[in-house]
């Protein structure tokens, strides 16, 4: 955000705060006004989950319901004050979150919407159904004032105290995603195989967006107790959670503005056309297929590109590279050593099978420090499920893989990261959305030691913590050579710079072991010779290599030792110039010169 | 334990719409990846203008049977070339998943206000005067959801199987790309799947309504159970949603009479997430590869 | 008649093809070998309409087919013998031949039908011992001679075949190359992309080389299969000497 941006938005957050003065009719501000913070604490909170971490919850409603009639229970049956029974609300928010997180841990699209669905469901049963605390249909009346001291927020002063916390719930949510947490979301919702790959732990982070979004939606519940003095199980509806997303898509995802403006129009567009209020269910769901298919920013976005208009090509300022000419990469004290040629990676009788399928057999490989090891055969041998076995993506069906002294057989992708191997993809799985730079930070995400706590109060660790690496992650891209690129979105990227950048994102990571699936598919010859030297600069660090490649020219000019594998099977090993002659390989990429039977027929 | 029978029989009833729903989902989301979100407005829909057929039009059961097909049918069109073809363009779950949604409660606020919203009752072609074997007593309709709900999906898989253009649909589930190659015209067969899935939707509620009323709000329940059922039999198996729907059908009926009324809508959601937490793919489905 | 001409094809914002020109002549087999990774899969996947190009033309027998979409060209007469085989798993053999048919099924007559059903059972008799087998069951070696006999069910004017080779054991191997011939013997005009270079030049009329998206080398088949630089294509530029 830029410097009159910032200031524009503190003015109009203050300015705000005034509007019981303006106004003293309490429809306005205690009904409509105080409504729309609420909401906005929610619809932030969905945010994280629909539009940073990229599932769609449908059972907001339900989180929403735990945490109001958490709160409402602990003040009307227990007489607990209103703060500690609006934090047991979070606290049950949370947990609710937590239950509804497990299953986005292994479920994505209509698997994870539908389970939201029924979970919303499950709440609004079992609030109808457990009526010694809920009482049941008939709802939670008579719920007390909420006073701190001497000042109470009943009616019109409720605003002072739910517009102050939306604004806090705001700056939290964008503190959060504008951290290595929101970017762990982002990567993790682009590419959960890239994240992980990248040292990002899914399970962490996913469960993590779904218990913070229920934190906030369970204070909302807490506080929506307030405005009617009143909660019954009619109001936490499949309808209510639709309504929210509707004002999340509509208001435009991933933006502050856009959670405001969508939760004011949800709860002023229904009451300025109060005389339409029987088609109004066919005004939202218009909205929403409109929003989806004409608007895809929301509003928030149609706004932004209203007033970008004319700033476009902007230039975004080349940063400064240090002069200092480091190169950003991190190589570990014991391979320093340029001597260095002992094993560092080592399988034995590595095998998977797919069905029955064999697709790679009985594999002993042993990739030595700081050598360039290719391996390369004809297509459907088995390269790339090698790899993929290699970074923890696919689980070996039989033998072991020895890293550095630790067994990797059963590892995830993100411990293979952390234990010091990182990978391209053939496919090139960059985090298309995010800025080069970004997705070199994503790579960095093992750099942050500041936990939540941090990001949120934005402490001065935090800070330089994030300093720190931007400062690197420019490095790295000089070293790869795209810095100049460092604000564009990764996907507007020619090719040939999106592999350099997946190879940047992996050194980031500071590996040991960094394995390279074809790195110089579609490339250029020119772009091929720029992955050639760099592959040599990486063995001169005393990084170990590993190729899969196809052009041959690339292969036998880097490589130290090349792997054939031909169905899955090693079929030979050794120096270049030696594979170049070997009649087993020949056979297996050109195929022996006619059997007698095809000149034959 | 003619009370038990009883029970059985209810739930086997009620089990089977909960079946023939979510074997439209299976259809669907065989051939284009996608369910349809609004398919349980689309039961609604079509035990509406059935009931507007049967009563306002005098056709009859049958007449309001193939009105429910035919706007089933119609909408399975708009649905599909509305909601889910953009989508599939943009290969975005977020937003056919919305959009299916948003299509939905526009389906549901149509339908309240053409019909209002009241319950309705839905008179059965065949009387209310339950029959009587060896002291069970069983509703006619309940007998009529049954038989006619398994001959619809009798008859769908024998399309499936039998017919070139039902083996063009398989072929379209199994791989597109394939499929194009042979001459089939994929995003036709897409469309088709939907026109299909929607108007069994349809006719399921022609079906129900007379065992529960007719209303614009009978659908919201019935079509999300059914994605229980479906996820729980597992999306791809044709099988598997005729067991969960039988399956969800009985413990309903036995969480009500045994537990409690008010819980009986609960255990299809308890064994959705189970099943989710510990067998994702379904009880019938089969584990896949995802290729990096 | 098949002609190919300065086919570009991009996959966002990689160049696969570069500009590729190549004619297949009626009743000829024209091979196009290369090393993976070349482009010969995407090559025929934009003629047979799976992908579209960013320029050039494809025709047949002088009709333009670019543009058009994949079950169009199918019922022109292309029929595409995909990578992988791509059988249908879960429908029978027979389902999967009559699927094959399935371009002319509505205009033709039964009777045509089962002759042709026939034909194939004739030339894979392997296939016809498992009619009623599902697909998924059959052998990598059963699947691609299905694969075939799927291509020739519809009546084709020109076979494209993709790697018929890959996956399969030598013996396999040699029984596919062998089928090939015969077809060929039978006058079926065929575009056949193969890695394994010296077995599709024992077979083929015609070739050409093509290597990153380019075409190298081409020529008569039996000149290439002498030619150094054909192994220098794969191996890299030390092989070839």
């Amino acid at each position: 955000m830029s410097k009159t941006a910032r200031i524009l938005a503190l003015a109009a957050a203050l300015a705000f705060l005034f509007v019981p003065f303006v106004t003293k009719n309490p429809y306005y501000v205690h009904s409509v006004a105080c409504k729309v913070c609420i909401y906005v604490i929610l619809v932030a909170g969905l945010d994280l989950v629909v539009g940073y971490s990229g599932d769609v919850s449908v059972g907001h409603a339900g989180l929403f319901a735990a945490g109001a009639y958490t709160a409402a229970i602990l003040v009307t049956k227990t007489h607990w004050p209103f703060l500690p029974a609006a934090l047991a609300g979070i606290a049950m928010g949370a947990l609710f979150g937590l239950l509804l997180g497990v299953p986005a841990l292994r479920l994505s699209g209509p698997y994870l919407a539908v389970s939201t669905i029924a979970f919303g469901l499950i709440v609004q049963t079992v609030v109808n159904e457990a009526e010694p605390l809920t009482e049941g249909s008939l709802g939670i009346q008579n719920i007390p004032k909420l006073t701190f001291g001497r000042f109470d927020f009943e009616n019109n002063n409720l605003y002072f105290l739910v517009y102050p916390l939306m604004l806090l719930a705001l700056l939290a949510v964008n503190r959060l995603a504008s951290s290595y947490w929101g970017r762990a979301f982002e990567a993790l919702k682009e590419s959960s195989i890239a994240a992980e790959c990248s040292g990002i732990s899914r399970y962490r982070y996913k469960l993590s967006v779904f218990v913070l979004s229920a934190a906030l939606a369970g204070l909302a519940g807490a506080l929506f107790i307030h405005i009617d003095k009143y909660v019954g199980p009619t109001t936490f509806s499949l309808q209510l959670s639709i309504l929210f997303l509707i004002a999340l898509i509509f208001g435009g995802t991933r933006s502050l503005l856009g959670n405001v403006l969508g939760c004011v129009v949800v709860v002023v567009l229904p009451d300025v056309f109060n005389r339409f209020a029987d088609y109004q269910l066919m005004a939202f769901g218009g909205l929403l297929l409109f929003t989806l298919y004409f608007l895809p920013g929301g509003l928030a976005g149609l706004l932004k590109r209203v007033f970008s208009f004319g700033r476009r090509g902007a230039v975004v300022a080349a940063p400064a590279v240090s002069p200092s000419g480091d190169t950003g990469i991190v190589v570990r004290a014991e391979d320093e050593k340029p001597a260095a040629d002992d094993v560092l990676l080592e399988t034995s009788g590595l095998t998977i099978a797919f069905g029955g399928l064999v697709a790679v057999d009985q594999l002993d490989l042993a990739i030595r420090r700081g050598t360039v090891h290719a391996l390369i055969g004809p297509n459907g041998s088995g390269k790339s499920t090698t790899v993929n076995l290699l970074s923890g993506v696919y689980r070996p069906t039989g033998g072991g893989v020895a890293f550095a002294g630790k067994t990797l057989e059963k590892a995830t992708p993100f411990a293979v990261s952390k234990a010091g191997i990182a990978r391209t993809f053939q496919n090139v799985a960059l985090f298309g959305d995010m800025t080069v730079l970004e997705n070199v930070l994503v790579g960095l995400h093992h750099t942050f030691h500041g936990g939540l706590g941090h990001v949120l109060l934005r402490t001065p660790r935090a800070v330089r913590e994030e300093r720190a690496a931007r400062a690197r992650a420019l490095q790295l891209l000089d070293f790869v050579g795209i810095a100049d690129l460092a604000g564009e979105r990764a996907r507007n990227l020619p090719y040939g710079k999106q592999r350099l950048l997946e190879i940047a994102r992996a050194l980031a990571q500071d590996p040991r072991l960094i394995l390279l699936d074809e790195p110089a598919a579609g490339l250029t010859s020119g772009e091929i010779a720029a992955v050639a030297a760099l592959i040599v600069k990486l063995k001169a660090r005393g990084l170990a290599v590993f190729l899969i490649e196809h052009h041959m020219d690339l292969v036998m000019s880097v490589s130290d030792i090349i792997t054939v594998l031909d169905f899955g099977e090693k079929i030979a090993e050794g120096r270049p110039a030696a594979i170049q002659k070997n009649p087993q390989v020949i056979a297996a990429y050109l195929g022996t010169s006619a059997a007698p039977e095809a000149a034959g027929a | 334990m003619t009370d038990f029978l009883q029970l059985i029989l209810s739930g086997v009833a009620v089990g089977m719409i909960y079946a023939l729903l979510a074997f439209g989902y299976n259809i669907t989301f065989s051939t284009s990846r996608t369910i349809n979100f609004a398919q349980g407005e689309f039961l609604m829909l079509g035990a509406l203008t059935g009931l507007t057929a049967a009563t306002t039009w005098k056709l009859g059961y049958a007449g309001a049977l193939a009105a429910s097909c035919i706007v089933g049918g119609l909408l399975g069109i708009v649905l599909e070339t509305t909601a889910i073809r953009p989508a599939l363009k943009t290969r975005s779950a977020v937003s056919w998943i919305l959009a299916t949604v948003a299509l939905g409660i526009i389906a549901r606020n149509v339908a309240e206000r053409i019909w209002g919203t009241d319950d309705t009752r839905f008179p059965s072609p065949l009387g209310d005067a339950p029959l009587t074997f060896a002291g069970v007593r069983a509703l006619p309709q309940e007998l009529l959801v049954i038989g006619a709900a398994a001959l619809i999906m009798a008859l769908v898989e024998l399309f499936r199987r039998k017919s070139i253009w039902g083996k063009a649909v398989t072929a379209v589930a199994a791989d597109k790309d394939a499929a194009a190659l042979m001459g089939i015209n994929v995003p036709l067969v897409i469309t088709f799947s939907f026109v299909l899935a929607s108007a069994i939707a349809g006719v399921s509620g022609v079906l129900v309504a007379p065992l529960t009323l007719a209303s614009a709000t009978m659908g919201t329940l019935l079509g999300t159970k059914a994605y229980a059922v479906a996820i729980v039999g597992g999306l791809q198996s044709g099988l598997g949603v005729l067991v969960g729907g039988l399956l969800l059908g009985l413990s309903e009926q036995l969480t009500a009479r045994y537990v409690s009324t008010g819980y009986k809508d609960t255990p299809g959601f308890v064994l959705l997430i189970l099943i989710l937490l510990i067998k994702p793919s379904g009880l019938f489905g089969k584990k896949t590869i995802k290729k990096v | 008649m098949l002609e190919v001409k300065d086919l570009v094809v991009r996959y966002g914002p990689l160049e696969a093809l570069h500009g590729i020109s190549l004619s297949v002549p009626d009743g000829k087999l024209v091979a196009v070998i290369g090393s993976n990774g070349a482009g010969k899969t995407t090559m025929l996947r934009t003629i047979s309409g799976l992908l579209q190009p960013a320029s050039g033309s494809v025709t047949l027998e002088g009709r333009p087919l670019t543009g058009e979409k994949a079950h169009t060209i199918a019922r022109l007469g292309v029929a595409h013998v995909p990578e992988n085989r791509r059988v249908f798993p879960d429908q029978s053999v027979d389902d999967n031949l009559l699927l094959g048919a399935f371009p002319h099924l509505g205009r033709t007559p039964k009777a045509e039908i089962q002759r042709l059903l026939g034909d194939v059972f004739a030339s894979f008799p392997r296939l016809a011992e498992r009619r009623a087998q599902l697909a998924g069951t059959l052998s990598g070696g059963e699947q691609q001679m299905l694969a075939i006999g799927r291509a020739l069910m519809s009546k084709p004017r020109v076979v494209l075949l993709d790697e018929p080779s890959m996956g399969l054991a030598p013996l396999l191997i040699d029984e596919v190359f062998r089928i090939l011939s015969i077809l060929k013997a039978r006058g079926i005009t065929m575009l056949l992309v193969e890695q394994l270079a010296y077995r599709a030049l024992g077979v083929a009329d015609t070739a050409y080389v093509i290597e990153h998206g380019r075409i190298q080398l081409s020529g008569p088949a039996a000149d290439l299969a002498k030619d150094p630089r054909v192994r220098a294509a794969y191996l890299g530029e030390a092989a070839g000497q």
